[in-house]
């Protein structure tokens, strides 16, 4: 019933529907959660549901939290800007399910069962009966999360704005939102009134639906939200294959394309006009060469071409805020060269051209390594730095506290087993797809290399307008909203879990009665995302790096000394902290450094490797030295956690 | 009685997973290799220009051997190791206590 009605409607009024629905439906759960947890015990319900996720839950919460934003927005834009490399670059997503569950699952279940911890800070504690080890940990992970939820959140706010943009709605509740924040000082001062809107819609869902509903609320809204990301997949590999002429016709395409050119322009108009004109963002123009050959080039920008004149140079575009010059990309492809239609009337022409660092004018490239690269002269991926990501997406994912939680929440090992066998399809399901339908974007789709970022939702758009359903991009776009959604609740309980147990329950009041714990709770939950929503306002730059950074340096910090404490009757406290503390300021120095080297957050690379790798491996040296310095631990515990009772 | 306390017998579900943690890291490794050696050997030119690209089932040959194979090998030794190598172990009861912030004196 619902659907003819629909396709009346634009793609835009799709999107709103979808999401609505889509909002609908996590309350929904979030009610149900919050009746099943004044039934159960307090905390292990809130923060762990009870310990008792069954397979399907507990492998899509899995899936849905490791699949942030970047897999449905940056992830694409990689492969569209790089070819058939990055399938090696996300390559080891193989054996990820495998590793990131099958590694530790076992153990950290079985000893969270046996200490009774609810988080992972408990658990080190536990481990080795010590509060400062757990404190400790409490402090590098609410450090990491901090930064990583106020990143989630603007991710959160550009995504939504990206699938409500055409929507006249939204449109007019952006414009009241400005005209109401405009003389409140702090807020005035955000990106614009659509990015604070989204914001605080998509951050005040998430605040009510984690701090009212708890951990299953999380875990059952991830299931929905992992049902979203695949139906999308499944959905657009058929089409991109099928209209871009199938995958041989892609891959042979690709392989002719040479890189474009990042270059300035002049345009001139052929005739004056009375009315200023606005030459949008994506538009395709003519450009005359010096040998007179033709050229095409398209604009990252809009460009004003005032009244009464012919010209917009870089000066008088700096009047429209375009940064004193108009950038473009210029196409170096023959066959693209004669089939796209540049808009008449104008014609530009180029003064500075910067050619790509690897690969400018080479055929192949799109289908080999190590990939072309605008900025790096090695390329995309030198041997160097895939052997890094082979490791950084595995080892990483397997120190993620945000997977280790859940590894202590499954009912019991049978869902374990099955929950591997679910994720190693889901995730296959999911990444490898991604590249074969990014590569069939390349063909359908040229010249988005003025803003890569966008192309999933504009291949989303094409596709389905093609197929005849438009209002399906907006089922679509929904899910990389649905992948950082699923992230951040995670993430939100995660911090407030270390707060009131690791803090207020164990450290400040330890007698504290169950309704203070349940009113602490509720409101620290509450209180971090609201903080983090405030400080989003008026985000920080390099979104994405600030997503790497937190997340490898959560792995660096925890993955070696938990690895080890689980496995190694002869670890010691010590070595854990040492390992602990090694991990993290390897990493951090990394960072810093680079920081101060190339005034951006970027590290510095021994040798090309990730800094990840040079984190992890100095967290696991130390963590042995230690151990073999300091005495053995305390029979005791070593009969408690690796011997039969 | 005595001997036993003298000579306690490890954990099995600690034996059990740490043989499985070596089966997984053992194909990792494996994977490793596999994929980044047809990497090295069919699919990277960091120096000279490539005048032939072979394909095969739609996407370049090194993409199939380096990655589609490894790929599906792994996802055969996930099913085997489900099904026929991980044990499925007691892990233990929920703790009684465990919304108490002391609860390791069971």
């Amino acid at each position: 019933m619902i659907e003819p009605l629909l396709a009346a409607e634009s793609n835009a009024s799709g999107a709103l529907i979808v999401f609505l629905v889509y909002m609908a439906g996590v309350f929904a759960i979030a009610a149900f959660s919050h009746q099943v947890l004044s039934k159960k015990k307090f905390l292990s319900e809130y923060f762990l549901g009870s310990r008792s996720l069954g397979v399907w839950a507990f492998a899509l919460t899995f899936a849905a939290t490791s699949a942030s934003g970047g897999s449905f927005v940056g992830f694409p834009a990689k492969v569209y800007s790089h070819g058939w490399v990055v399938a090696l670059w996300i390559g080891s997503y193989m054996v990820v399910p495998i590793l990131v569950m099958g590694l530790l699952g076992k153990r950290i279940n079985q000893l969270s069962r046996k200490t009774g911890a609810i988080t992972i800070p408990d658990l080190m504690r536990d481990r080795f009966e010590s509060p400062v080890l757990g404190g400790m940990a409490t402090f590098l992970l609410v450090f990491f999360m901090t930064f990583n939820l106020i990143a989630q959140f603007k991710a959160g706010s550009i995504i939504l704005q990206s699938l409500l943009q055409d929507e006249p709605l939204y449109q007019s509740a952006a414009m009241w939102t400005g005209s109401i924040v405009r003389h409140v000082p702090y807020f005035s001062g955000t990106e614009s009134p659509g990015y604070l809107l989204c914001l605080l819609t998509f951050a005040i869902g998430v605040i009510v639906y984690t701090s009212y509903g708890g951990f299953r609320a999380v875990v059952w809204t991830d299931v929905m939200q992992g049902v979203v990301m695949v139906g999308g997949v499944i959905v657009m590999l058929p089409l991109a294959i099928y209209f871009s002429g199938g995958l041989t016709n892609t891959t042979e395409e690709m392989a002719e394309m040479t890189p474009p050119n990042h270059v300035t322009i002049e345009v001139r108009a052929n005739n004056a006009d009375s009315e200023p004109r606005i030459v949008p963002f994506g538009s395709w123009l003519r450009t005359k060469t010096a040998d007179g050959a033709d050229g095409l080039v398209r604009i990252e920008s809009n460009i004003e071409i005032p009244a009464d004149s012919t010209t917009v140079t870089a000066a008088t575009a700096a009047a429209s805020a375009n940064g004193g010059s108009i950038s473009a990309v210029e196409i170096t492809v023959a066959s693209q060269i004669e089939t796209i239609e540049p808009i008449e009337g104008f014609v530009a022409e180029v003064v500075d051209r910067t050619p790509y660092a690897f690969g400018a004018g080479e055929k192949n490239v799109y289908v080999t390594g190590p990939g072309p690269s605008e900025s790096y002269e090695l390329g995309f991926l030198p041997l160097s730095l895939a052997v890094s990501f082979f490791f950084m997406w595995t080892f990483s994912g397997a120190g993620q506290p945000g997977n280790m939680v859940r590894q202590m929440a499954f009912k019991g090992s049978k869902t374990l087993r099955y929950g591997i066998l679910t994720l190693c399809i889901y995730f296959s399901l999911i990444y490898f797809p991604l590249v074969l339908i990014f590569c069939c974007a390349r063909v359908l789709l040229p010249g988005w290399e003025i803003y890569p970022d966008r192309i999933m939702p504009e291949i989303a758009k094409e596709l389905t307008s093609r197929a005849g359903y438009p209002w399906v991009a907006g089922l679509l776009v929904a899910a990389p909203f649905a992948a950082v959604m699923s992230t951040v609740d995670s993430f939100l309980l995660i911090s407030s879990s270390a707060i009131v147990r690791d803090i207020y329950q164990r450290n400040i009041s330890p007698n504290a009665s169950e309704k203070t714990i349940k009113r602490m709770t509720y409101s620290v939950t509450f209180a971090i995302g609201t903080a983090a929503m405030v400080a989003a306002v008026n985000p920080p730059d390099y979104l994405q790096d600030i997503i790497i950074f937190t997340g490898s340096g959560l792995s660096t910090s925890f993955l070696a000394p938990i690895a080890l404490m689980l496995y190694w009757p002869r670890f010691t406290k010590p070595a854990a902290m040492a390992s602990m503390a090694a991990g993290f300021f390897s990493y951090v120095v990394l960072y810093g450094w680079g920081y101060f080297t190339f005034n951006k957050m970027q590290a510095i690379q021994p040798g090309n490797f990730h800094p990840f790798m040079i984190a992890l491996l100095s967290s696991l040296v130390v963590a042995v030295i230690v151990t073999y310095v300091t005495p053995a631990p305390v029979e005791r515990l070593t009969r408690k956690f690796f011997y039969k009772e | 009685m005595k001997t036993e306390k003298d000579h306690p017998q490890l954990d099995p579900v600690y034996v059990h997973a740490r043989r499985e943690a070596m089966v997984i890291l053992g194909l990792f490794v494996v994977c490793f290799i596999w994929a980044i050696s047809v990497y090295y050997l069919d699919g990277y030119f960091p120096a000279q220009s490539v005048t032939e690209v072979h394909i095969l089932w739609g996407v370049p040959r090194w993409v199939f051997f380096g990655i589609c194979l490894p790929w599906c090998f792994s996802i055969v030794c996930t099913f085997v190791f489900v099904f026929g190598f991980m044990r499925d172990d007691d892990l233990g009861e929920n703790d009684e206590n465990e919304d108490e912030p002391e609860n390791e004196s069971k």
